[in-house]
């Protein structure tokens, strides 16, 4: 089976004034389909530059990566792919139906098709009151669903998740919990990287560790935690093992 | 969406400072007003930059007496691909406005008074203008109202008066005006080309009184002439002819009409003279 | 073709729902209103100063909204965030490039349309008339013109953030349009490095002036042959291609993260 993503000895090497910064070092990953992927890592391990190696928003140094067999420098790798970033980012002048109109556009969808997406998403989202409305008068758990729902216009096979519940209400993670769970049902992929471990505890199928752009642990959630442990002390513990060992490096 | 754009932001910070800098100004004009200041709300705002942009709309009335053609300077190079494309675009003949086209020389007359009503140059151009141009007397004289109205002290334009006068025959209210021009002209002189409208106004005079038959008092007019260009030898012709008791080969009243005749192409004709309407030559000013 | 269409409809909707074209209008208008008011020594017949004027104030706001729309489009898209989702999609950075840059075009030249109708109807109103030929063919050499300005103001801002991007455009069309004329003359004077610097900037630069034939609308020249016209359009699509190219060169391989957001 192909692998949703298949990441393979990839380094992301910044040039500064003060020299070179490792952002990721050979990260090998590999990310089965139809499961939930738990991406953890202190601040600056190197999560969000993986994710946007992944969307090509950057390149990588050396190694490869991969989308459903395709490589992520070419853009039709992201056909298959739905993204929600960390902040609910979204043009304040257009409308909620517009913005998904937009969407459903680039990636090339029938218009009829759009339509129907548009407004299922819509309904879903619980954004009906408010689709035709500027996104300027929307609050903060509004833009949230509506580039979620931006996100979903393509029937994404694989989700990339950016820290999806960062500045979200106990509803609001409710909301995004569920409907991971429920596209994990429709045989969808999804990979996140958070901050919030019991959410990952509840959700995921498999979790990676990452720290100083290294890969600390990876595998089933049940395996990797010890019996008796839970995961907030094992992250804590991997992660200040393992980066004092690694920080001469 | 609610805020503009640095530009526009720029642009409100620019306004802003003007209207200050504007405000300012009044505030000093009024505790001191500029010197030939008329006082107006414009006068306030611009202070002494409206006389830089009078002069600019002047200068603009003699583009558009050239089709807004504008003369060509030296180049280092002619035959590059932009200069040919250049060349053809934008026209280079030196043609004048003539007919309708010259009522459009006017309103940048006007900008220019407006911007600056002691600019007197753009009054006696509009005037001249609206009379050779466009043969509308009334206009013409309604012009010098204006502006004697704004500027009573200036001599030129009550000899504008009185060329116009001569132009339609009325010597009576021509030597009036004359008269008039002498006296602003001995209160207040100007310091260019006074001279010469001195000689001019003694000319006319001159003229006027030998067709009304005042032989004697014409000759004490071409005595004035002589003392500011003592080289002018046909007056100094005429007058010995006269005080001899003789007639001149030319008649006054022909040789008004032929000082007076002149048109704005005949002037560009003089500035010119490489000019030629007809085979429209390049305007290498 | 489809997804530049959707990156340029987005720019058109902000565009239609900014306040900047609508104060360009109003100023314009304005304008035009005062022109026409005012009192020629009691002529009514004359409009050559309008369109004069009139012609000056559209070419200057058709440059202000040209530079304005492209300028911001790509820093703004990193500024609000907007530009990961965009990323994100199957479009490839050339289709955002030429996406941005017909949205800006294109709406620029709708608004430059509405202008132009604007002073149609003042001279109208004046009793005075344009010759429709020669008015149709500067207003295709304006739209060309503005077709470069938009790519040099995209290009720039590849690289640069909104403000330095505005003001090193804004100096580089001015200057382009006021002095690259008057290099020729200013060569008899000057040699050495100055004087091949001169000649350098006078065979690269973009020569707006031959788009601008407002003396050939305003004292009733009649059209520029149709031959040399289509000559420089050529060359505006010629400039215009080089100027994406070199947004394009610039912007496809540029690193964004999150820590470089202002």
């Amino acid at each position: 089976m192909i692998p949703a993503i298949d990441i393979e000895k990839l380094s992301v090497a910044f040039q500064s004034k003060t020299g070179a910064t490792h952002a990721l070092q050979e990260l090998t990953l590999s990310v089965s389909p139809g499961i939930v992927f738990g991406f953890l890592g202190p601040n600056g391990a190197g999560k969000t530059t993986t994710i946007h190696v992944l969307l090509g928003f950057q390149a990588a140094t050396s190694g490869t990566a991969k989308i459903f067999g395709q490589s992520v420098t070419d853009a039709v790798a992201r056909h298959r792919i739905g993204y929600l970033s960390e902040n609910p980012d979204a043009y304040s002048f257009l409308t909620g139906r517009e913005l998904l109109t937009m969407a459903g556009n680039l990636f090339g969808l029938p218009p009829s098709e759009i339509k129907r997406r548009v407004n299922v998403l819509i309904l879903e989202t619980g954004l009906s009151f408010a689709a035709d409305r500027r996104i300027a008068s929307y609050s903060r758990g509004m833009r949230q669903r509506i580039c979620m729902a931006q996100a979903l216009i393509n029937d994404p096979d694989l989700l990339i998740l950016d820290e999806p519940t960062g500045g979200l209400d106990p509803l609001g993670r409710l909301e995004v919990r569920t409907l991971i769970t429920s596209l994990k049902e429709r045989g969808k992929t999804v990979f996140f990287s958070s901050h919030e471990l019991s959410e990952v505890e509840l959700i995921c199928d498999r979790i990676a560790i990452l720290a100083n752009g290294r890969l600390l642990a990876e595998g089933p959630l049940g395996s990797i935690v010890p019996a008796g442990e839970n995961l907030e002390r094992f992250f804590t513990n991997t992660v200040t093992r393992r980066t004092d060992l690694a920080a001469p490096l | 969406m609610k805020t503009l754009s640095p530009t526009f932001q720029g642009l409100t910070l620019l306004i802003t400072f003007w209207i200050f800098a504007s405000s300012l100004a009044c505030v000093l004009a009024a505790s001191r007003p500029l010197q030939g200041s008329d006082d107006s709300l414009l006068d306030r705002l611009l202070g002494e930059s409206r006389k830089t942009l009078s002069v600019t709309f002047y200068n603009q009335a003699d583009v558009y007496f050239h089709k807004g053609v504008t003369h060509t300077q030296p180049t280092a190079f002619q035959d590059t691909l932009f200069q040919q494309w250049g060349n053809i675009i934008t026209p280079r003949q030196h043609v004048h406005a003539e007919g309708p086209l010259s009522a459009e020389i006017l309103p940048w007359l006007k900008l220019a008074a407006h911007a600056d009503p002691h600019n007197v140059d753009a009054y006696l151009v509009a005037s001249f203008w609206a009379e050779t141009g466009l043969n509308r007397h009334d206009l013409a004289t309604g012009i010098l109202k204006e502006a004697q109205r704004l500027n009573p002290a200036d001599y030129r334009i009550a000899l504008e008066k009185a060329r116009m006068e001569i132009r339609t025959a009325q010597y009576e209210a021509a030597m009036n005006s004359l008269d008039h021009a002498s006296i602003l002209l001995a209160q207040n002189p100007l310091d260019t080309e006074s001279d010469m409208d001195k000689a001019e106004i003694c000319t006319f005079s001159g003229f006027i009184l030998e067709m009304k038959g005042l032989t004697e008092k014409a000759v004490v007019n071409y005595k004035n002439v002589l003392v500011i260009f003592p080289e002018r030898f046909y007056i100094k012709e005429r007058m010995a002819i006269l005080e001899a008791g003789g007639k001149p080969v030319d008649s006054a009243q022909d040789l008004l009409k032929r000082l007076t005749r002149q048109t704005a192409h005949d002037a560009c004709k003089d500035e010119d003279e490489n000019h030629d309407n007809s085979k429209h030559i390049n305007h290498n000013g | 073709m489809r997804q530049i269409i959707t990156v340029a409809h987005v720019v058109w909707l902000e565009m239609i729902r900014r306040k900047d074209f609508y104060i360009l209008f109003i100023l314009l208008s304005a304008l035009l209103i005062w022109l026409m008011i005012f009192d020629v020594f009691g002529l009514t017949t004359v409009s050559g100063y309008i369109k004069d004027l009139g012609l000056l104030a559209v070419w200057i706001m058709g440059w202000i909204l040209a530079l304005n729309t492209s300028i911001r489009q790509l820093p703004q898209e990193e500024q609000r965030g907007t530009l990961f989702p965009l990323l994100a999609k199957p479009i490839s950075r050339l289709n955002i490039i030429l996406g941005k840059w017909l949205g800006s075009w294109s709406i620029t030249c709708l608004a430059l349309l509405c202008f132009y109708i604007t002073l149609w109807l003042g001279i109208t109103i004046k009793e005075g008339r344009f010759d429709y030929a020669t008015l149709c063919q500067g207003f295709l050499l304006h739209c060309a013109a503005l077709a470069i300005v938009c790519a040099m103001g995209l290009a720039l801002s590849t690289r640069m953030n909104r403000d330095a991007a505005a003001t090193t455009a804004y100096v580089l069309t001015g200057t382009a349009f006021l002095m690259l004329p008057k290099i020729p003359s200013m060569l008899i004077h000057t040699q050495g490095v100055a004087g091949a610097l001169l000649l350098g900037l006078y065979y690269l630069f973009p020569h707006f002036e031959l788009f601008d034939i407002r003396h050939r609308l305003v004292h009733d020249w009649g059209c520029a042959p149709w031959l040399t016209v289509c000559e420089i359009l050529l060359y505006a699509v010629l400039m215009t291609s080089v100027f994406l190219i070199l947004a394009w060169l610039s912007y496809r391989n540029r690193r964004f993260t999150r820590e470089n957001l202002t």
